[in-house]
C-alpha cells in the first residue's frame, strides 16, 4: 500500500515537473525571442569565414523591421552593392553587375550566403514557438553561464532544421549556444555566442557569434556587429524591391 | 559508223585536229539533219576523248576533288558515328526511350524538385501489361561530404544523386554493364555507385564512406551516410563525371518519399529501330495525371547542342569543299582557256555554243566522277580503321564533352548517305566550276577566241 502511494506520488510529481518544464521552455523561448526582436534596427558588421583555403572577410550594413523583414547590403570592395532583401516571406538577391533581382526559392535557399551561413539560416525569423515544439531537457553551464537546455522539434515545414538544441542563459534569457541537427539526427552546425552587449533601454544584444559547420572540418563563420542602432526611423520603401536598385 | 570510227582514230592524232574538225563539220551538218541521238553520242564521245587526251590535267583536277571528298567522308563519318553513339549512350544510361513525370517536373527539373513526385506502381503495371519495361528513379541534389583518410583530404562537392531500383533498373538502363570495380547495389543497403572520373576527382575508392547532405521532400536538412560499393566505367561521360547512384529504398527512407518517385523511365522492344509506341504511351501516362517526355525532349539541351555543332561542322565541310573548289576551278579554268583556240575553231566551223558548253560540262562531269570515285574509295579505306579503332580524344573529353555523350574514342560510321552526297557534290562542283569557265570563254567573239593566249 505504501509502495502504491509512493508510486502515485512519483507519477504525479513527474507529471507536474514535466508540465512545469514544458511551460518554462516555452516561456524561455518566448522571452529569448522578445529580447532579440526590435521594431526597427540598423547595424553595421563584419562576417569572417575561415576554412582550409584561408580567411575571407565581408562587411555589411543591415536594416531590419520586426522579426521578419530585413535588408542587407554588402560594403566590402569585392561584394560592394550586393543586397539581400527579405520581405513578405520572400527572399531576393540583387547583384549590381547584373542589375537584376533574383528571387530565392526551394533548394536555392540551402546555398551558402556567406561561409557556413545559408540563406535559410537568416530567414527563420524569431517567432520560434510557431514553428517548433519546445521541451526543457536540462541545464548546462556554458562559458560560465548557467543555461537552460531546450530541445526544439520542428512542427512547420518552413524551417530547414528539424531539430535544434538551444542553450539559453537562466539569468538574461540570451542564447548562448545552439546546435542544429539533420533529420537523421546528425549534428550539422553549432552556434557559439561570443559577446553580448547592453544597449539603449538596457536590453541585451548578441554582438558576436561563431557558426561552425560540423561536416566541414575547420570551417567556421564569425559574425560581428560593429555598430548598432535600435529603433531608428526607417522608411517603409527600404523594404521593397525598389530599394534594391 | 565505220567512217566515224576512222575519224575517231584520227582524232587521237593531235596533228590532224583541224582536218578532223573539218571532216567533223561535214559530218556535223549531216548530224544536224539526221539523228539527234547520234549528235548526243558524238558530243559525249568527244568529251570522253578529251578526258583521256588531257590525262595529267584530268588526274590533277580529279585529285583535288578526291582530296576534298575524302576529307568530307572522314568528317561525316566521325560526326555521324559520334551522333549515333551519343544518342545510344543517352538512351542506355540517361533518358531511356521515354519518361513519365509529375506535371511541371520537366520545366523545373534543374532545381531537382522532390515535391513533384508521384506513386508509380499502378502506372508501371499498366505499362508492363502493354509490353513495355519500366523502372522508377528519384533524382535529388546533395552536397557530398568526405574526410581525410581514406580520402586524400577533407572536402565537399555538390552532386546530383539518382536513386535506382537495383533489380528493375537493368531492364531499362545498361548501367549495371558498366560496373568497373566493386559490386552492384543491393536493395535496402546504404551503398552508392560512383562514376570513375568523379571517384578519381575526390579520391574515392570502393568501401570509402561518404555523407550526402540533402533535404527531405518536406525541406528539412537530411544526411545520409553511404558507403561506396562500386565504381562505374561508362561509355557515357556524364555518368563517369557526375554519376552517383543509391538504392531506391535508401532514398525513399531518408527523403521521406512515401514510396513515391520523381520519374518513371520506359523502354520498349524495337524503340532503337524507330518503332514508335508514343500514342498508346501518352494515353496511359496522361490518364495517370503525369507528363510524357520522349528521350529527345528530355535531352533537349543535347539536341540543341548537336544542331549547333552540326551547323558548325557543316561550315568546316563547306570550307574544305571551297578549298577543293578553288583547286578544281583553277585546273578547269586552265583546261578551258588553253583550249580557247580549239573552241574558237569549233565555233567558226558552225558548232553551236550550246553543244560546246554541253561537251565541256560533260567533260568536267567526267573529271568530277573520276575524282568522286577516287575520293569515295580512299574515304572508304580511311574509314575502315576509323570504324574499327576510332580516334582517341579521351584526354580532351575528360574535362569537356562538347555535348557528346562519349568518353573519348570517336568511332567512324558507315554513313552511306554521306557517300552519295560526296558523289553528287564531286560531280556537281566540277560541273558548276566548268560552267562558269566555259561561259566566260563563250562570251568572247570567234576571232578573239582564235587569238586567245
Amino acid at each position: 500500500m505504501n509502495f502504491k502511494r509512493f508510486l502515485i506520488l512519483v507519477i504525479t510529481l513527474t507529471a507536474i515537473a514535466v508540465n512545469a518544464f514544458s511551460q518554462t521552455a516555452e516561456e524561455v523561448i518566448r522571452k529569448m525571442d522578445e529580447l532579440q526582436t526590435f521594431d526597427t534596427m540598423y547595424s553595421e558588421g563584419t562576417m569572417i569565414t575561415e576554412d582550409r583555403f584561408g580567411e575571407k572577410r565581408s562587411t555589411y550594413k543591415a536594416w531590419s523591421r520586426g522579426s521578419q523583414d530585413f535588408l542587407i547590403e554588402f560594403t566590402n570592395v569585392e561584394e560592394r552593392g550586393q543586397k539581400i532583401l527579405r520581405v513578405d516571406d520572400e527572399l531576393y538577391l540583387f547583384y549590381p553587375d547584373a542589375e537584376d533581382i533574383i528571387p530565392m526559392h526551394g533548394a536555392a535557399l540551402k546555398q551558402s550566403m556567406f561561409g557556413d551561413i545559408s540563406y535559410e539560416d537568416i530567414t527563420e525569423g524569431r517567432n520560434t514557438l510557431d514553428k517548433y515544439d519546445v521541451e526543457m531537457i536540462g541545464s548546462e553551464i556554458v562559458d560560465g553561464k548557467d543555461c537552460w537546455v531546450i530541445e526544439m522539434i520542428a512542427t512547420s515545414r518552413d524551417v530547414p532544421y528539424p531539430k535544434q538544441i538551444v542553450k539559453v542563459g537562466k539569468e538574461d534569457y540570451v542564447l548562448r549556444e545552439a546546435e542544429y541537427y539533420a533529420r537523421s539526427g546528425r549534428l550539422l552546425k553549432i552556434v557559439d555566442v561570443i559577446k553580448v552587449e547592453t544597449f539603449g533601454d538596457g536590453r541585451l544584444m548578441i554582438t558576436e557569434m561563431v557558426m561552425a559547420d560540423q561536416l566541414r572540418r575547420g570551417s567556421s563563420t564569425r559574425m560581428r556587429i560593429d555598430t548598432l542602432e535600435i529603433d531608428p526611423r526607417l522608411n517603409d520603401d527600404l523594404f521593397s524591391l525598389r530599394s534594391l536598385y | 559508223m565505220g567512217r566515224l570510227r576512222v575519224q575517231r582514230r584520227q582524232y587521237h592524232s593531235r596533228g590532224k585536229i583541224q582536218l578532223l574538225i573539218g571532216e567533223r563539220r561535214v559530218r556535223w551538218r549531216t548530224v544536224l539533219k539526221g539523228s539527234g541521238n547520234y549528235e548526243k553520242k558524238w558530243v559525249v564521245g568527244l568529251a570522253f576523248k578529251n578526258l583521256l587526251r588531257y590525262k595529267r590535267r584530268t588526274l590533277i583536277t580529279a585529285s583535288a576533288i578526291a582530296f576534298g571528298l575524302t576529307m568530307y567522308i572522314w568528317i561525316d563519318s566521325i560526326l555521324t558515328g559520334a551522333a549515333e553513339e551519343s544518342v545510344r549512350n543517352l538512351r542506355w544510361y540517361e533518358t531511356a526511350d521515354a519518361m513519365a513525370a509529375g506535371t511541371g517536373y520537366m520545366d523545373d527539373r534543374d532545381s531537382l524538385p522532390l515535391g513533384k513526385s508521384f506513386a508509380w506502381e499502378k502506372l508501371a503495371s499498366d505499362l508492363e501489361a502493354a509490353g513495355m519495361d519500366v523502372t522508377p528513379r528519384i533524382t535529388f541534389g546533395a552536397d557530398m561530404v568526405f574526410f581525410r583518410d581514406p580520402y586524400p583530404e577533407d572536402g565537399n562537392v555538390p552532386a546530383r544523386i539518382i536513386a535506382i531500383d537495383p533489380i528493375r533498373d537493368s531492364t531499362v538502363f545498361r548501367l549495371r554493364d558498366t560496373l568497373g570495380e566493386g559490386r552492384w547495389l543491393l536493395e535496402g543497403e546504404d551503398g552508392a555507385l560512383i562514376g570513375r572520373w568523379f571517384a578519381e576527382d575526390i579520391g574515392a575508392s570502393v568501401a570509402a564512406p561518404i555523407i550526402a547532405v540533402t533535404e527531405t521532400r518536406d525541406g528539412y536538412f537530411q544526411t545520409i551516410d553511404l558507403e561506396i560499393v562500386g565504381i562505374l566505367d561508362s561509355p557515357n561521360p556524364v555518368i563517369n563525371r557526375e554519376g552517383f547512384y543509391v538504392s531506391l529504398d535508401t532514398a525513399d527512407m531518408y527523403l521521406e518519399m512515401d514510396r513515391e518517385v520523381t520519374s518513371l523511365y520506359i523502354t520498349w522492344p524495337g524503340a532503337e529501330l524507330g518503332i514508335n509506341r508514343s500514342d498508346s504511351l501518352v494515353d496511359l501516362v496522361e490518364e495517370a495525371g503525369l507528363e510524357y517526355s520522349p528521350w529527345d525532349v528530355q535531352a533537349a539541351d543535347y539536341v540543341a547542342v548537336m544542331a549547333a555543332e552540326y551547323s558548325g561542322s557543316g561550315t568546316v565541310i563547306f570550307l574544305i569543299l571551297i578549298i577543293a573548289a578553288v583547286g578544281i576551278s583553277n585546273t578547269m579554268l586552265m583546261a578551258v582557256y588553253e583550249r580557247s583556240r580549239e573552241i574558237g575553231m569549233m565555233r567558226a566551223l558552225g558548232m553551236a555554243d550550246r553543244k560546246i558548253r554541253h561537251m565541256f560540262l560533260l567533260e568536267s562531269a567526267g573529271i568530277g566522277a573520276v575524282g568522286s570515285f577516287i575520293g569515295i574509295l580512299v574515304g572508304a579505306l580511311v574509314n575502315i580503321p576509323l570504324v574499327k579503332y576510332g580516334l582517341d580524344y579521351s584526354a580532351i573529353m575528360r574535362d569537356s564533352n562538347f555535348g557528346y555523350r562519349m568518353t573519348g574514342i570517336f568511332y567512324g560510321s558507315w554513313h552511306w548517305q554521306g557517300y552519295l552526297y560526296a558523289l553528287i557534290l564531286g560531280i556537281g562542283l566540277a560541273v558548276l566550276v566548268a560552267a562558269v569557265s566555259t561561259r566566260r570563254i563563250l562570251r568572247l567573239d570567234i576571232p578573239s577566241s582564235l587569238r586567245f593566249n
